[in-house]
């Protein structure tokens, strides 16, 4: 029972914030920033002989513009309850805030997937080339850990835009290619140097980027594959603990100290 | 002269919403640091080191850009959200001192951002700093970003105009990023595709930075940075006509309204 609820709450929360973004005419700027953006990728990849490139950019670079697209709508997604004076509503109801939030994250994740696919068309009707992909299943797969693990690294975003009430303004321009950078979907994380390449493994995506890699060129072991798979969801789920963490810092404030308004 | 320095700091301080230590260093140190590296990284990966000097010195000249083109447009957005064109409309004040204003402090920012992406060029890329030549360079640069900032000055117009200026930015970036050469090689386009990239700012100074970047002598490259700066010239009286016009319309037609032009 607890979980149908929960699961109702979720389509109902991802149809709420599925009819705002979509209503709202802004959502075009992602189509008009990023398709341009990739379609210089399919140049880029077709000027290396090495299939592989146009592959794994194909892969990536999609992702980087399903995040871009995705972000300000997850990260801004509480603080918005809370600037608009709807949080209070989510307080006295059972539905747990998070729940909430999950739904309205995958709203977003969601929206982020034309953009993602006009973008793909684009890059590969520039490139004139059909991408090389040794093993399709296990990329597909892949693909979703990536797509798990760019929801979850914006869902630990809400509570701390939420928390720093409006002092992050300005700071996301930055925040946005970081993930970008660090998740590989640019270039494989390998190509880091060595100290950033360690860094970037923080992050789920860029795990689940090394096993799109595998997929691409051919796994060298199932092991090679697998442990992108799981470190990407063990990650995924640590970030999502400290967003349940945080939502209750979030929480505690509201009903408490109230400190939390802007 | 007075009031003009008072106004400019005021549209600066009150409309620029990024004007705080946390937002203006994302701003001019954060996003060329992940830009510049970010690209660097790609050309390194998907073609050559060459490549990657490359991309990091376009994406250098394309960051200064989006760091004055966001500015501007936020501040013109901002001064019909907060309703501060009204009072304009109703004041006596001088239309061109007043347009002129609102630009000035945002030189900086884009001279700033510029700085910081010049010093991950030298921390990352192949480029030999010793062959450079400055004097070329620094007046490109100065150029440049003059030029930047007539096109945000024309942009802006289109802020106060339509409702989303996310949409104008986003447009605006987009055609920018590959048009002017950042990563895509002009010559690759038909000639004619090419002389519209020429009629955008940032276009020729672009050509003239990398020149400089090369160590080629003034000499060679001052036909392009007077061509940069007639292209921002062209932008600036243009914007200034345009912002003239809609005041007129608007006092005709009395409506300001955020929703009444689109």
């Amino acid at each position: 029972m607890f979980f149908m609820n929960t699961i109702y709450a979720i389509m109902a929360a991802f149809r709420q914030h599925w009819k705002n973004t979509t209503s709202n005419m802004w959502s075009l700027s992602f189509f008009f920033g990023s398709v341009p953006q990739i379609a210089v990728f399919g140049w880029i990849a077709i000027q290396n002989p090495d299939p592989h490139v146009l592959a794994y950019l194909s892969v990536g670079a999609p992702f980087g513009t399903v995040w871009n697209s995705v972000f300000f709508g997850i990260a801004g997604a509480l603080s918005s309850e809370i600037w608009n004076g709807t949080a209070e509503f989510t307080m006295i109801s059972r539905t747990s805030m998070l729940t909430a939030l999950i739904g309205k994250a995958m709203a977003m994740m969601v929206f982020g997937i034309p953009v993602g696919i006009v973008a793909l068309t684009a890059m590969l009707a520039v490139a004139h080339q059909w991408p090389v992909i040794a093993n399709i299943p296990l990329a597909f797969i892949s693909s979703i850990f990536v797509f798990i693990g760019l929801t979850a690294t914006g869902l630990v975003m809400a509570p701390v835009v939420a928390l720093a009430r409006g002092r992050t303004a300005g700071m996301f321009t930055t925040f946005l290619p970081i993930i970008v950078a660090f998740s590989g979907f640019m270039y494989p994380v390998s190509a880091l140097p060595t100290g950033l390449g360690v860094v970037a493994h923080i992050l789920p995506s860029a795990w689940a980027m090394d096993s799109v890699m595998q997929a691409i060129m051919g796994p060298e072991s199932a092991w090679a594959v697998i442990s992108g798979w799981l470190y990407s969801l063990l990650l995924s789920a640590f970030l999502l603990a400290v967003t349940y963490f945080l939502f209750k810092v979030v929480e505690r404030r509201l009903r408490i100290t109230g400190l939390i308004t802007y | 002269m007075y009031n003009f320095w008072i106004q400019t700091w005021t549209y600066y301080k009150g409309l620029y919403d990024w004007l705080h230590p946390r937002g203006y260093i994302a701003n001019v140190i954060g996003t060329p640091v992940m830009f510049v590296l970010m690209w660097a990284m790609m050309g390194r990966y998907a073609i050559d080191p060459a490549a990657s000097a490359y991309y990091a010195i376009g994406m250098n000249v394309s960051t200064m850009g989006y760091n004055i083109i966001s500015a501007l447009t936020m501040s013109y957005a901002n001064d019909r959200w907060y309703s501060g064109l009204t009072y304009l409309y109703i004041t006596k004040a001088n239309r061109f001192l007043n347009f002129l204003s609102r630009c000035i402090p945002h030189y900086t920012t884009g001279l700033l951002s510029f700085i910081t992406g010049m010093v991950m060029i030298r921390l990352i890329t192949p480029v030999d700093f010793g062959a450079v030549n400055w004097t070329g360079l620094i007046v490109a640069t100065l150029v440049v970003a003059a030029s930047v900032l007539a096109l945000a000055q024309f942009l802006g117009i289109f802020c106060i105009i339509f409702t989303e200026w996310l949409n104008t930015l986003a447009f605006s970036l987009g055609v920018t990023f590959i048009l002017c050469g950042f990563v895509l090689p002009l010559n690759i386009f038909p000639q004619w595709v090419q002389e519209i990239g020429k009629l955008l700012p940032m276009t020729n100074g672009l050509i003239a930075i990398r020149a400089a970047f090369s160590g080629a002598a003034f000499s060679t490259f001052w036909f392009d940075i007077l061509r940069e700066a007639l292209t921002g010239i062209v932008y600036f009286v243009v914007g200034y006509y345009c912002f003239v016009f809609f005041e007129r319309v608007v006092k005709r037609s009395g409506k300001l309204e955020m929703e009444q032009y689109g």
